[in-house]
């Protein structure tokens, strides 16, 4: 009875343990009051692909979003499976997918920081806020649906 | 105002769940109404709460759908419908409630045994077969073969006989581009063995079947994937006591075609630990995967993924149960949930499930399920 015992509660712990976690991404909470937040959802059946200056952009809204410097955007997955927000480096969408499994991981805090990217977003979750530190356009799409193309741009003024 | 009313209502029905299952109400089941008809025997012979098999529906599963017992004619279809309410919808959708029908077939064509199990399309989403597949049960060897298109037999059934109203996220997991889930039906063979306390199983398949009921809506998701080598699947398991202990090993190669570059190839394997127990009304259930990608994004990037769930199951009376599950993946991020479930038997043919979250952390606000599930026509 005591084995049984041993094993059943050994059991309840080792079931369910994700060792290879990546850190959950914290939303909101952190932020100092009065920083405005620019919320973007992240869908891909309800943000279909529209034609602009960025070539064809979909599965975000707003999309591409204008904020001012020093505005929050925070990306929140409203559909039923993953994606990811990552950021491109450079000024014009490359034809094939940048992405590398490094873009599942949450990382960065800043537009201007090199390879940020929410990692990947279950269903319902949202990104860690990213301040738009400095003025300029800043690409970036999904790395599960670049070819959709799952791809978006945001405009600091 | 609002949020209070509808915890009240949600207490009201958990309560009078629990208050139900407690008192135990004894009333026969139906899910396959054709095997049920065809031996003259009640729905309740194979399942206690619908559509769960109890011990003899999985003797009876596992013998190939076969008794000696004498045969009278049957209609060789049957409609299983179910209803589900939903307390929490994520914008945009607002629709709460999503109704489901599945025609279920099932002949016998000499030592075989056909069965069909064709979905009519829930919440919008097309029709189209789910399972279909040929079974036969060998008497020498105590073999049981089935060849088409089958849910791989895992500890628990992770579509076609679901528990509860959410899926076991380890079976619904994928990795990168990789989208093959453990959950969804396989094309190809499979043999299964029980011998003493051991059970046996072994599949080679396809790696899945791309049929119009598995993706709803066709999303242009800018890439697709395709078995690149045959999948092979193993399933051991050996009671000891009042323990079942179980290893696993799926594994294959998944080609993943993206859109504007080349296609390259993901080896994967999901290697697993089960462990169940029953004494009296309770049982546990506990299972644990460690998944492996070799190629997840084209660049040769490994991906390792992991998760679980362990559910505790109280069963006051043959025809409900209360069960609490807690669920847990990382494919790398990681998600978490719990849940607390209750289904009973209501009339002869109807089950009540109802569902509610249970917060981890702070995520959402819990949402909370109930669904009815009923098929027809019953003996
Ligand atoms: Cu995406």
């Amino acid at each position: 009875m005591n084995r049984l015992l041993l094993t059943l509660s050994t059991l309840a712990v080792v079931a369910g343990c994700t060792p290879n976690a990546a850190s959950v991404a914290a939303s909101g909470g952190a932020l100092p009051p009065g920083v405005p937040v620019q919320r973007v959802d992240v869908n891909l059946g309800s943000n279909p692909p529209l034609a602009g200056t960025f070539g064809a952009l979909a599965g975000y809204a707003p999309n591409p979003s204008s904020v001012a410097v020093g505005a929050v955007i925070v990306f929140h997955n409203s559909e039923s499976f993953p994606h990811t927000a990552s950021g491109i480096a450079g000024t014009a969408f490359p034809a094939a997918s940048p992405f590398t499994v490094a873009a599942l991981q949450p990382s960065g805090t800043r537009l201007s920081d090199a390879g940020w990217s929410s990692g990947q977003l279950q269903p319902g979750a949202a990104s860690q806020p990213l301040t738009a530190d400095a003025p300029g356009i800043y690409l970036y799409g999904c790395f599960f649906h670049y070819g959709t193309p799952m791809r978006g741009a945001i405009v600091v003024k | 105002m609002s949020s209070n009313r509808s915890r009240a209502v949600e207490a009201v029905l958990v309560a009078t769940l629990a208050c139900a299952a407690f008192s135990m109400v004894r009333t026969p089941a139906s899910a396959v109404p054709i095997f049920a008809e065809r031996y003259g025997l009640s729905c309740t012979t194979c399942h206690s709460v619908l559509p769960e098999l109890n011990a003899f529906g999985r003797a009876f599963r596992e013998h190939g759908y076969r008794l000696s017992l004498p045969k009278r004619a049957t209609i060789p279809i049957a409609l299983r419908y179910q209803e589900m309410y939903q307390s929490n919808v994520a914008p945009p959708d607002t629709r709460r409630t999503t109704g489901g029908g599945i025609v279920l077939g099932a002949a016998e064509l000499g030592h075989v045994e056909a069965f069909v199990h064709e979905n009519l399309g829930a919440g919008g989403g097309p029709a189209g077969l789910f399972l279909g597949y040929l079974s036969t049960y060998d008497e020498r060897s105590g073999m049981l073969y089935r060849a088409g298109l089958f849910e791989l037999p895992l500890q628990q059934s992770p579509q076609q006989r679901l528990i509860a109203a959410t899926p076991f996220s380890i079976y619904a997991m994928t990795a990168g581009h990789d989208d093959l889930a453990l959950q969804q039906p396989r094309l190809g063979v499979e043999a299964e063995r029980r011998s003493g306390p051991w059970y046996l199983a072994a599949a080679v398949d396809h790696g899945e079947f791309h049929g119009a009921a598995y993706g709803g809506a066709p999303l242009p998701l800018g890439y697709t994937t395709r078995p690149g080598a045959p999948e092979l699947a193993l399933f051991v398991r050996r009671d000891i006591g009042v323990l079942t202990l179980g290893v696993e090993h799926v594994g294959g190669v998944r080609t993943i075609a993206p859109q504007g570059a080349a296609d390259f190839s993901d080896t994967y394997r999901r290697d697993g630990v089960t462990l169940s127990a029953a004494r009296g009304k309770w049982e546990l259930w506990g299972e644990q995967i460690f998944g492996h990608d070799s190629d997840v994004d084209g660049h040769g990037s490994p991906l390792g993924s992991s998760g679980g769930y362990a559910m505790m199951l109280y069963r006051p009376g043959p025809h409900g149960y209360l069960s609490l599950r807690y669920d847990a993946i990382a494919n790398p991020t990681q998600q978490r949930s719990a849940a607390l479930t209750g289904a009973l038997m209501l009339t002869p043919h109807l089950r009540l499930l109802v569902e509610r979250d249970v917060p981890i952390g702070a995520t959402a606000p819990p949402a909370w399920r109930a669904l009815v599930t009923t098929a027809i026509p019953w003996p």
